[in-house]
């Protein structure tokens, strides 16, 4: 019955040791080869279309097939093309437009969040700031074209006041671009700052108040630069994602101007041309990791 | 060789330029209670963890029951740790938690309960099995480490400063019970402590360590008594240390010059070599020395006394222009004052020959 | 450390703030239950007609049933993977760990077109067509970042205690990763799936470039508002924020219950 486990006392004599009891028969090391099903799977559905992105993008579509020519003849459309470098140059400004936006007016609310109102609601009003996150992107940028369309709310009350005779063109605009965009960022920007400043210990602030600073003193001489790591985070991912957002332009934006998403879709649904899309994307793509790059040093990504 | 329940062959381990072990090498018979003793630093958990097949070795062998198991996994060693924090499941039942190694070796359910609940019994927790862990104190957490770990019945139990979160009161009991449960199970023992007292109420062996070194190995009256180190003496207990030069050896025994007078001990060494003598302050007495078997160490002014119950606590200025001090401890009914002077002796199998010269 | 600026001009820009953030939201609310043919004042009384409709709309309800199986199946596979790949991590030697961190970790660097552009031209010449199931592999790259995050980042020093305790005692790591890791990381797996869910639920580029004739509901509306600026939208819209909201409020409660139990 038990004999095997009784015996495994002190035995005069001594047994080896490697030979324990009923043990269960799985192997011990399986935990090395648990990161391959999630490493195979990136490598082939991320890397290798990646890969292929860029193979593809030396590629040329003609005669409605891909066909291998191995050219640049992609890249140098790019520069050459007005409207495409137009789309690159329009895709910086709104995005280095609505980071700054929404860098401006999150900070203000986290901090509001974080040294206004009382602890005990804090946690409450954050979720409550965060809580349109929820609405689906699609929805949300739908939604502000019914607040600032032509028919929209904002218009009616603008004309219901008698402040404008007739109603103010701010639908499909790049304004309404940078605001749909704003309207997401802020609340996720808020999200990070107000963590950001949480963290800064009351006695900082005890301190430089104790030794004579004022409100505007402590805030810039000691909170500010606490919190630059946090934002310069914040600001980086705000750029990363709307340099590479399509929605947003698509459906606030109008066709008034092209950015570099709608350009990349243009080439993927209206002439089906994957190769100049490939090439489209990694020119993004490049900018960004140069972007990256530049900013690295200032950007203290938390260990993950 | 096969006595040895475990045996550390030239062990080593360095992370990085840090050693932390080095070429340690020590054997455990079986059934014994061996207490890891040092400070923090000392290497002792690594050791521990060494022994338990945490932690690699970055030279040596380990050996248990006389088979190298080196390369083997915790899991194919007969050795089982009680952690520090006790690493219980948080999600299972006192009884599941007991009952875990069982589980692993697939010993059907009937018989896993029964086994649990008298290994809880063991260490006085039945009834105590549908407790979920969060319900149950501190020391209740420790027993049933303890009952999850000889439930399985283990050759080498390895435990690691399992006391220091408890209560002093809980702790004196808990070392009681250790001590016990290591006489009922017959298994051989090992266990990680920087606390001297602790070590010296449990062990029938005693494994000093420091800076990744074994300072000395015996039973705990020996190791106190008769420190084979500067360290191993200040370190079990307070010591005083007077610093010497040999001035005469002859037949085992030696004379050394101190600060306090010529003082005989036991060992040897050669003529002018500077070494060290420990006496114990409990074994400085008053008075004149009995015949023959006294060292006098001459007259002193006692000075900072201080009541600890059980003994007072004096220092003593002695010798050449009274500038060696000396820490002795009164019998705690001693009528001396402080101010007062008396004569000082201790016994001459009080003093330890310490062969070492502290830089 | 309160009352560093002034009190009502904080409060005001307080609401001012608020009222930004959920001045669409209430629109969009609003006029789902519109009595009239336009999402746009005046609102006429409100009505559940547009709700009707949606809920008459077949392709709209389908391309539900399509997103909640996305959202489950890729969330399920995200999970998954991030879970084994992060005990994995938490166990293997640093040396070969900063590179695999970097791989698993990458698809969060790239925007989620590129990763659909990729996955497009990858099938394009493989033969394989676009369907629901490649959608689900699009999501599966976005989401497995996260999840693996969200759980490697609850790995410490106590997790690590119960996995060399679990070992000691003599299971397996399979045996300890089921009756040991997962258990107690129960929370944050929860959590993991939640935000994963949610990420493609909402999810809009990759469903539209890598699907054909059944869409997730995010491209659905969009074909809606395309063909037109109604209500029906709207209320399209409404339900989907519900059903977001309620699944991250399962994520929060779920996280909130642990700790409390915990202490």
């Amino acid at each position: 019955m038990k004999t095997d486990s009784s015996t495994a006392i002190v035995q005069p004599g001594g047994r080896p040791a490697s030979t324990p009891l009923a043990r269960a028969a799985t192997p011990i090391d399986l935990a090395r080869w648990m990161i391959w099903p999630a490493v195979l799977f990136t490598i082939v559905f991320f890397v290798v279309p990646l890969i292929t992105m860029v193979l593809v993008s030396f590629w040329v579509r003609s005669g409605g097939t891909l066909v291998p020519d191995w050219t640049v003849q992609n890249y140098v459309k790019f520069f050459t093309r007005d409207y495409l470098l137009t789309a690159l140059r329009n895709s910086i400004e709104v995005t280095l437009l609505t980071t700054a936006l929404s860098v401006l007016l999150a900070y203000p609310l986290a901090y509001i969040l974080a040294f206004h109102v009382p602890e005990r609601w804090q946690k409450i009003v954050l979720v409550l700031a965060v809580l349109p996150f929820w609405t689906s992107y699609v929805v949300r940028s739908y939604s502000w074209l019914l607040v600032i369309g032509d028919n929209g709310i904002l218009n009616k009350l603008l004309l219901d006041l008698g402040l404008v005779s007739e109603p103010l063109r701010l639908a499909y605009t790049r304004s309404a671009t940078v605001l749909g965009f704003v309207h997401f960022f802020v609340m996720l920007l808020t999200l990070t700052i107000y963590a950001n400043l949480i963290q800064i210990s009351p006695s900082y602030l005890k301190a430089a108040q104790d030794l004579g600073a004022s409100t505007i003193r402590v805030i810039w001489h000691v909170i500010l630069p606490l919190s630059l790591p946090g934002i310069a985070v914040g600001a980086f991912l705000t750029f990363v994602i709307t340099i590479g957002d399509y929605v947003t332009p698509q459906i606030l934006g109008g066709n008034t101007e092209v950015l570099m998403p709608q350009a990349i879709m243009l080439q993927i649904v209206r002439t089906a041309d994957l190769p100049m899309a490939a090439t489209l994307s990694l020119v993004l793509m490049t900018f960004v990791m140069g972007v990256y790059l530049i900013f690295q040093r200032y950007l203290k990504m938390d260990r993950v | 060789m096969t006595n040895a329940a475990v045996e550390l062959q030239d062990i080593s381990k360095s992370y990085g330029s840090v050693a932390v072990l080095d070429r340690l090498s020590l054997s455990v018979r079986k059934s014994e209670y061996v207490v890891l003793l040092g400070p923090s630093g000392s290497g002792k958990t690594t050791l521990l963890s060494i022994i338990g097949g945490f932690c690699e070795p970055s030279t040596g062998r380990v050996m248990i029951d006389g088979a190298d198991v080196t390369d083997l996994s915790p899991a194919h060693r007969p050795t089982v740790t009680v952690f520090q924090d006790y690493a219980l499941f948080p999600h299972m039942t006192v009884r599941q938690n007991t009952a875990f190694g069982l589980s692993m070796r697939r010993v059907p359910e009937r018989e896993r309960t029964a086994q649990a609940e008298k290994a809880l019994e063991i260490v006085g927790l039945a009834g105590f099995g549908d407790r979920k862990v969060h319900q149950i104190s501190g020391g209740q957490r420790q027993r049933v480490a303890l009952a999850r770990a000889i439930v399985i019945k283990p050759a080498v139990l390895l435990l690691d400063e399992p006391l220091g979160a408890l209560d002093v009161k809980i702790r004196r009991q808990m070392q009681d019970e250790l001590r016990q449960l290591q006489r009922a199970l017959g298994a051989t023992f090992m266990h990680v402590t920087h606390d001297q007292e602790e070590a010296m109420s449990i062990a029938d062996t005693i494994l000093l360590l420091n800076k990744g070194r074994v300072e000395d190995v015996g039973p705990p009256e020996r190791i106190y008594k008769k420190p084979a180190s500067l360290f191993a003496a200040a370190f079990m207990g307070e010591a005083n240390l007077l610093q010497g030069r040999i001035s005469n050896a002859v037949n085992g025994s030696v004379s050394v010059e101190t600060s306090v007078g010529r003082i005989p001990a036991k060992g040897a060494g050669e003529v002018g070599r500077r070494v060290h003598i420990s006496i114990r302050p409990e074994s400085i007495r008053t008075g004149n020395p009995p015949e023959g078997s006294g060292v006098s160490l001459g007259k002193a002014k006692l000075s900072e006394f201080v009541f600890q119950g059980t003994h007072k606590r004096c220092m003593a200025a002695i010798g050449e222009g009274a500038h060696s001090r000396l820490l002795l401890r009164l019998p705690a009914d001693s009528d001396l004052t402080p101010d007062s002077s008396a004569m000082l002796w201790v016994p001459a199998a009080d003093v330890t020959l310490i062969n070492e010269d502290k830089a | 450390m309160r009352r560093l600026l002034l009190e009502v001009p904080a409060w005001m820009l307080l609401f001012a703030m608020l009222s930004f953030i959920y001045l669409p939201v209430v629109v969009l609310v609003l006029f789902s239950f519109q009595g009239g043919d336009l999402p746009v004042p005046p609102f006429d009384g409100p009505s559940l007609e547009w709700y009707r409709r949606v809920l008459a709309n077949d392709r709209l309800i389908s391309s539900l049933g399509n997103s909640l199986i996305v959202g489950v199946v890729s969330s399920t596979v995200a999970t998954l993977l991030g879970f084994l790949a992060a005990y994995s991590m938490f166990r293997m030697a640093p040396r070969a760990a900063g590179l695999v961190r970097v791989l698993l970790i990458a698809p969060v660097t790239v925007a989620n077109l590129i990763v659909g552009l990729g996955l497009l031209i990858v099938f394009n010449l493989a033969g394989l067509g676009r369907s629901l199931v490649a959608v689900g592999i699009g999501h599966v790259v976005i989401n497995l970042p996260l999840c693996y995050a969200i759980i490697y980042s609850q790995f410490g020093d106590q997790l690590r205690n119960l996995d060399n305790a679990a070992h000691d005692l003599g299971a397996g790591d399979l045996a300890t990763m089921s009756r040991v890791i997962a258990p107690v990381l129960i929370a944050p797996i929860v959590a993991a799936f939640c935000v994963s869910f949610t990420l493609s639920w909402d999810e809009f580029i990759i469903a539209m470039l890598l699907s054909r004739f059944d869409v997730t509901l995010p491209v659905m509306i969009f074909e809606l508002m395309r063909a037109g600026l109604t209500p029906e939208v709207n209320a399209a819209g409404t339900i989907v924020f519900a059903i977001s909201i309620f699944t991250a409020v399962i994520a929060a409660l779920t996280m909130l219950l642990k700790q409390r139990r915990d202490s």
